[in-house]
C-alpha cells in the first residue's frame, strides 16, 4: 500500500535549515498495523503528514497505492486524500461550533454525498462508535474518551483504506485511551491500515510493527506478531 | 521601562508593516477629516462672535422676513430707554468711479453712522464716530480703495456713484472678514443719503417701504428681548405691515444667531443650522467608526503580540505597568497619525474649501491653545482607542500563551453588526451619489426648449433714449448675427402676473420682448391667423391648455381686448426644479425701456466677438462695467449646488469605503485566525482551497447582504423625498441599487478574499501542529 524510497524532508527559515527526515525507507501494507515512535522532534509527524499527504517531501520516492505522490499539487493531493485517508489527532480537532453528527459528516461534505446517504453513514458510525445518543451534542459537552470517539467516527465514516493517528491516547487518562486503542485494533482487524504515531511503549503493542525513528531516521523495526500472519 | 516596551512596539510596527501602514494610514485620514470639519464648524459657530459688545446686539425680525421702514428704529429708541443705539442697513449694487479711475462694480451697505459704534469692524483711517455723520459721506474697504484710487485716498476724496451720486471718502475700514453675516461690501455709504439717490424726500419718514435691515445696542443690564410684544405694538400703531397682519411678531435676535437665522434678508448671508449640525454628526460618526477600527485592528493583532506580553508577566510584570505600556502604545500611534492628518489637511484644504464653498486655513489654527486642545484630543483619542485592546492585552494568562494553547475566542457579532452598519452607510451614500450625480446630468442635458449656444445676454445700464442705438451699434460688431431687446428672458423667467379671467385666477409670467426674440432663441411659433395689431400677444402651449383654448387660440382675447396673434411652443424658462407654467409675450415697443440685452454670436471667433463687445460697450457707457452671461453656462449654473451636494456626498462615501475597508480587513483577520483550527480539520478532511475560501466569505457576504436589504428602502426612501424638489426627474431605476450593491459587495468580498485566501492555502499541518 505504501513505499517510501530514500525520502527527505527539509524546514527552511530565513537562516535555519532543519533536517526532519533524512532518507528514511518503509514500506506498509494493507491491513497491517504500525506504530511508529521515538523522541520530540524525530520527525515522527513529519512522517505521518507526508504520509498523509498534508505535505510532500523535499526528496524522494512516496508510492501510495501503485501511484507516485510525491510531488503532487495540494488539490490532487486533497482529491486522493478524500475517502481514502483519515485522520485522528492526540487533541481531537473538533470543530467547536459544529455538533457531533456535524463533525462526523464533514469528510461526506466535501466528498459531494447526498445529505440523505450522508445522514446513513453518520448514524452506522455513531452506532457503531456508541455515540448515537450524542448526536446532537457540542464538542464541550464531551468527555476527552467521548470526543476521540467522535474524532475516529469522522476518520472512519467515509471507510477510508488507511487511518492516521497522531498520539490518539496523548490526551486520555487509561481508561479511556484503551477502550480507543481496542477501537483502533478492531477496525485493523475489518482491514483497515493503522499507522500510529505514540510514545507509549503500552499503545505500540497493540501494533503489529514499531518503527523506531530518531533524527530522522529509521534506526529500528521489530515485529511484533509473525510473519505468517499477513 | 515604558520606553524598553514602546520600543519593541516599534519594532512590532517596523515588522507588520502592513498592518502598520493600514492603522495609521486609516487613523489619519479619518483625523485629517475631523480636523477640517472640526475647522469649519468651529469658523461657523464662530460667526460675528468678534464683536466687542456682541452680547448687547439684536437684529429685528419679524417671522421668516427681517425688513423694517426707515422710520422704525428712531421710533424704538425714542418709545424704550433700554435701547442705547440702533442702525438700519441696506445692500445695495452700484458702479462707482474716483476722479478719472475706471468704473468698478461692487456692493454697497448703506448705515447710520451708530455702525462702527456698535459692530467691531476695524477702521484704518477716518474717525469711526463721525465717519458716516454727513449726507454723502462713505467708508471704503481697503480693496475697493485701493481699486479706485490705486493708494490709501487721503480723507475728503471724492467718488462718483451711478455717473451721479457724488460721495466723500471719510474712512477706510479694513475688508470685512468672512467670519460675520453680513455679505461683502466694498464701501458704506450715511443711510440718509438714499433719499437723494432715490430722489425721494419724504422716504426717511415713510413706512410704505420695509425692506431695511434693523440693529439696536441695548444698554448694560436691560433685557429688551422680553418687550418684543410692545415692540410689536408700537409698530402696529404706525406700520400698515403690523397692522394688516402681513407681520405678526417682532423678535429680537442676538446678533451671533443671525447667521443661522430663518429670518430672510438681502444683505444677510443665510446659512441652515442643519447642515452645520449634520457635519458635526459626521464628525462623531467618522470619530466612532475610526476608533472602532483601531480597536479591531489592535485586538487582531493582539494575539500575535501575546507571546512577548506573556513571557513580560512570567518574568515579573506588573498588570498597571502592561496596561499603561500598552495605552502608550496607542497614544503614539494616535501621535503619529494627527501628524500625518495635518499634512494630509493643507494638501486636501482647497478641495475641501472648494466643496463647502469656504475659506478655511489650517495654518491660521495653529496656535498654542488650539495646539493644547490638539494635544489632549490625541491622548484621549489614544486612551479611548487603546483601553479595550490593553486591558485584553494585560489580562492574557500567560502560561497558556506560552504553551500555545492561547487563542482569541470571542462571538464577534458586535464586530458585525459595526460592519454591516459601515455598509450601510456605504451602500446608501453610493446610491445616493449615483442618483443626486444621475439627476444632475438628466437637467444638464434636459432639451430646454430654446438655443443656449452662441448666446448671450448682460443687463441694460443705458437710459432709455441710448438704447436702440447701442443696439445698432451692437449689430454692426463682425460676429454679432442679431441682437435683441428684452423684459425677460428664459434665464430671468420675466415678470409675474396674477390676474382674474371669466372668474378664474391664473398666474402667468410675463415676457416683453422684441420680435426677433423668438428666432434668436430658435423658439418655433405658429401664428393663429389673426391680423396682427398693437394690442397683440403670443402665448405658449401651456397657456393655450390652461385657458382651455388649444383648439381656436386665434378667437380668443386675454381680458377681451388681446387677440392672440400665435402660439409659442414650450420652452423651459425656470429650472427643472418648477413646473413649466403658462406664459404670454407681448412685443416690447422700441421706446421703452428694456431689461437687458440678448446677443446671438455666430460661433466663429467669439472670444474676439466677446471682446469687440465689450469695447464697445465701455466706449459707449464711458466706462460702467457689464457682466456677460453666457446662456449655456448660466443654465448649468442653476444645478451647481445639487453637484456639489453630489459631490459631498461622494467624497464622503469614498471615506467611509476607505474605513470600511480597513475596518473590515481587521475583522477578517482576527476572523480567520479563530478559526485557523478549524481550517486546518476541514482541510484535513478533504476541503479545498476554493471551499474553505467560500466559507470564510460566506459570513461577512451575509452581513453585506443584510446592509444591502436595509440600505435599499432607506436609499429609495431618501431619493424619493430628494427628487421630489424637482418637477423633472430621472428615474429610480433598478440597476443603480444593482451596482451599488455590487460595488459594495465586491469592495467586501476583495477585503476579506485577501484573508481568507492566505488562510485557505495554508498548510493545514501548520495550524494544527501546536494544538
Amino acid at each position: 500500500m505504501i513505499s517510501i524510497k530514500n525520502l527527505s524532508k527539509v524546514f527552511r527559515t530565513d537562516e535555519i535549515e532543519t533536517l526532519a527526515l533524512n532518507d528514511v525507507n518503509l514500506n506498509i501494507k494493507e491491513g497491517e498495523f504500525v506504530a511508529i515512535m521515538g523522541p520530540s522532534g524525530c520527525g515522527k509527524s513529519t512522517l505521518l503528514n507526508i504520509l498523509g499527504l498534508l505535505d510532500n517531501p523535499s526528496e524522494g520516492e512516496y508510492n501510495f497505492n501503485q501511484t507516485e505522490v510525491a510531488n503532487l499539487k495540494e488539490g490532487q493531493r486533497t482529491d486522493l486524500r478524500k475517502g481514502n485517508i483519515g485522520f485522528v489527532f492526540q487533541s481531537f480537532n473538533l470543530i467547536d461550533e459544529l455538533n457531533v453528527f456535524e463533525n462526523v459528516e464533514m469528510p461526506l461534505v466535501y466528498q459531494r454525498i447526498s445529505s440523505k446517504k450522508r445522514k446513513e453513514m453518520v448514524s452506522q458510525v455513531l452506532d457503531r462508535m456508541n455515540m448515537s445518543h450524542r448526536a446532537k451534542h457540542y464538542p464541550q459537552q464531551l468527555s476527552g474518551g467521548q470526543q476521540q470517539r467522535v474524532a475516529i467516527a469522522r476518520a472512519v465514516v467515509s471507510n477510508p483504506g488507511l487511518i492516521l493517528a497522531d498520539e490518539p491516547t496523548g490526551n486520555l487518562d487509561s481508561k479511556n485511551g484503551q477502550e480507543v486503542m481496542e477501537l483502533l485494533t478492531e477496525l485493523n482487524r475489518e482491514g483497515t491500515t493503522i499507522i500510529m504515531v505514540t510514545h507509549s511503549m503500552k499503545d505500540a503493542g497493540y501494533a503489529h510493527r514499531i518503527i523506531n525513528l530518531f533524527d530522522g531516521k529509521v534506526v529500528t523495526e521489530e515485529s511484533l506478531v509473525a510473519e505468517q500472519v499477513f | 521601562m515604558i520606553s524598553k516596551h514602546l520600543k519593541s512596539f516599534l519594532i512590532h510596527l517596523w515588522n507588520n508593516k502592513l498592518y502598520s501602514a493600514i492603522t495609521i494610514l486609516g487613523f489619519s485620514i479619518s483625523l485629517m477629516f475631523i480636523l477640517l470639519l472640526s475647522v469649519y464648524i468651529k469658523n461657523e459657530y464662530g460667526v460675528d462672535e468678534f464683536h466687542e459688545k456682541k452680547d448687547r446686539i439684536f437684529r429685528l425680525t419679524h417671522g421668516k422676513d427681517a425688513g423694517f421702514a426707515p422710520p422704525s428704529g428712531a421710533l424704538l429708541m425714542e418709545t424704550f430707554p433700554d435701547v442705547e443705539n440702533f442702525t438700519r442697513t441696506k445692500y445695495y449694487e452700484a458702479y462707482l468711479q474716483a476722479n478719472g479711475s475706471s468704473k468698478v462694480a461692487d456692493n454697497i451697505l448703506f448705515a447710520d453712522s451708530s455702525f462702527f459704534n456698535i459692530f467691531s469692524f476695524g477702521m484704518i483711517e477716518g474717525n469711526p464716530r463721525t465717519a458716516l455723520k454727513t449726507i454723502g459721506s462713505a467708508v471704503l474697504s481697503k480693496s475697493l480703495a485701493l481699486k479706485l484710487f490705486g493708494e490709501l485716498p487721503e480723507l475728503g476724496s471724492k467718488i462718483k456713484m451711478n455717473d451721479e451720486t457724488s460721495l466723500e471718502v471719510t474712512g477706510v475700514m479694513e475688508d470685512i472678514p468672512s467670519n460675520t453675516h453680513f455679505k461683502k461690501f466694498g464701501m458704506i455709504i450715511n443711510f440718509p443719503t438714499m433719499a437723494k439717490v432715490f430722489n425721494d424726500d419724504t422716504f426717511l419718514n415713510k413706512y410704505s417701504h420695509n425692506s431695511y435691515g434693523l440693529y439696536v445696542l441695548t444698554k448694560p443690564k436691560t433685557n429688551l428681548s422680553s418687550k418684543a410684544n410692545e415692540i410689536f405694538e408700537l409698530y402696529k400703531g404706525v406700520n400698515w405691515m403690523f397692522k394688516g397682519g402681513y407681520a405678526k411678531s417682532v423678535e429680537l435676535e442676538p446678533i451671533t444667531e443671525s447667521y443661522f437665522s430663518t429670518s430672510h434678508a438681502y444683505e444677510v448671508k443665510n446659512k441652515s443650522k442643519r447642515f452645520v449640525q449634520v457635519l458635526t454628526g459626521i464628525i462623531f460618526l467618522i470619530l466612532t467608526l475610526s476608533v472602532i477600527n483601531y480597536v479591531n485592528l489592535t485586538i487582531a493583532q493582539s494575539s500575535f503580540r501575546s507571546r512577548e506580553v506573556a513571557i513580560r508577566k512570567l518574568i515579573g510584570g506588573k498588570k498597571p505597568g502592561l496596561l499603561a505600556a500598552s495605552l502608550m502604545e496607542s497614544i503614539l500611534l494616535s501621535l503619529i497619525s494627527s501628524i500625518i492628518a495635518i499634512a494630509l489637511s493643507f494638501q486636501v484644504e482647497p478641495i475641501f474649501n472648494h466643496l463647502l464653498e469656504t475659506n478655511i486655513q489650517i495654518i491660521n489654527e495653529l496656535n498654542l491653545s488650539n495646539l493644547l486642545i490638539a494635544i489632549g484630543f490625541i491622548v484621549l483619542i489614544g486612551i479611548l482607542s487603546g483601553i479595550i485592546p490593553a486591558i485584553k492585552i494585560s489580562n492574557f494568562n500567560p502560561i497558556d500563551v506560552v504553551k500555545g494553547k492561547f487563542r482569541m475566542k470571542e462571538k464577534n457579532v458586535y464586530s458585525k453588526i459595526m460592519i454591516c452598519f459601515q455598509y450601510l452607510i456605504i451602500i446608501t451614500l453610493i446610491i445616493s451619489a449615483f442618483f443626486i450625480n444621475k439627476q444632475t446630468t438628466f437637467m444638464q442635458n434636459y432639451k430646454m426648449g430654446f438655443e443656449q449656444e452662441n448666446l448671450i445676454t448682460f443687463e441694460n445700464a443705458l437710459p432709455k433714449e441710448k438704447q436702440r442705438s447701442f443696439e445698432e451699434i451692437l449689430r454692426n460688431i463682425p460676429g454679432v448675427e442679431d441682437v435683441c431687446l428684452t423684459c425677460g428672458t428664459p434665464l430671468d423667467g420675466g415678470n409675474n402676473n396674477c390676474f382674474t379671467e371669466k372668474g378664474k385666477q391664473y398666474s402667468f409670467q410675463v415676457f416683453r420682448v422684441d420680435t426677433n426674440f423668438f428666432e434668436i432663441l430658435d423658439i418655433p411659433v405658429s401664428k393663429t391667423g389673426t391680423a396682427y395689431d398693437k394690442e397683440a400677444i403670443l402665448i405658449n402651449e401651456a397657456a393655450a391648455k390652461i385657458l382651455n383654448i388649444e383648439e381656436n387660440p386665434g378667437e380668443y382675447e386675454l381680458f377681451d381686448v388681446w387677440p392672440i396673434y400665435g402660439v409659442v411652443k414650450n420652452f423651459h424658462f425656470r429650472n427643472l426644479k418648477s413646473r413649466l407654467g403658462p406664459a404670454y409675450f407681448k412685443i416690447l415697443p422700441k421706446d421703452e425701456y428694456a431689461w437687458s440685452f440678448v446677443v446671438k454670436m455666430n460661433g466663429v471667433n467669439n472670444q474676439e466677438t466677446l471682446q469687440r463687445i465689450h469695447k464697445a460697450h465701455n466706449d459707449f457707457t464711458d466706462g460702467t462695467p457689464v457682466k456677460i452671461n453666457f446662456f449655456n453656462q448660466a443654465v448649468q449654473s442653476w444645478y451647481e449646488k445639487e453637484e456639489r451636494t453630489g459631490k459631498i456626498v461622494k467624497y464622503f462615501a469614498i471615506l467611509t469605503v476607505i474605513i470600511s475597508v480597513m475596518g473590515l480587513f481587521a475583522m477578517s483577520l482576527y476572523y480567520v485566525q479563530q478559526k485557523q483550527k478549524e481550517i486546518g480539520v476541514r482541510k484535513v478532511n478533504g476541503a479545498k482551497t476554493h471551499e474553505i475560501m467560500h466559507m470564510l466569505n460566506y459570513d461577512f457576504s451575509i452581513w453585506v447582504l443584510i446592509a444591502f436589504a436595509i440600505a435599499c428602502p432607506i436609499s429609495y426612501y431618501s431619493m424619493h423625498k430628494w427628487l421630489e424638489n424637482f418637477a423633472y426627474k430621472t428615474e429610480l431605476s433598478w440597476w443603480v441599487f444593482a451596482i451599488a450593491g455590487i460595488l459594495a459587495f465586491g469592495i467586501a468580498f476583495i477585503t476579506v478574499s485577501w484573508q481568507s485566501w492566505r488562510a485557505a492555502k495554508r498548510n493545514p499541518v501548520e495550524s494544527l501542529r501546536y494544538e
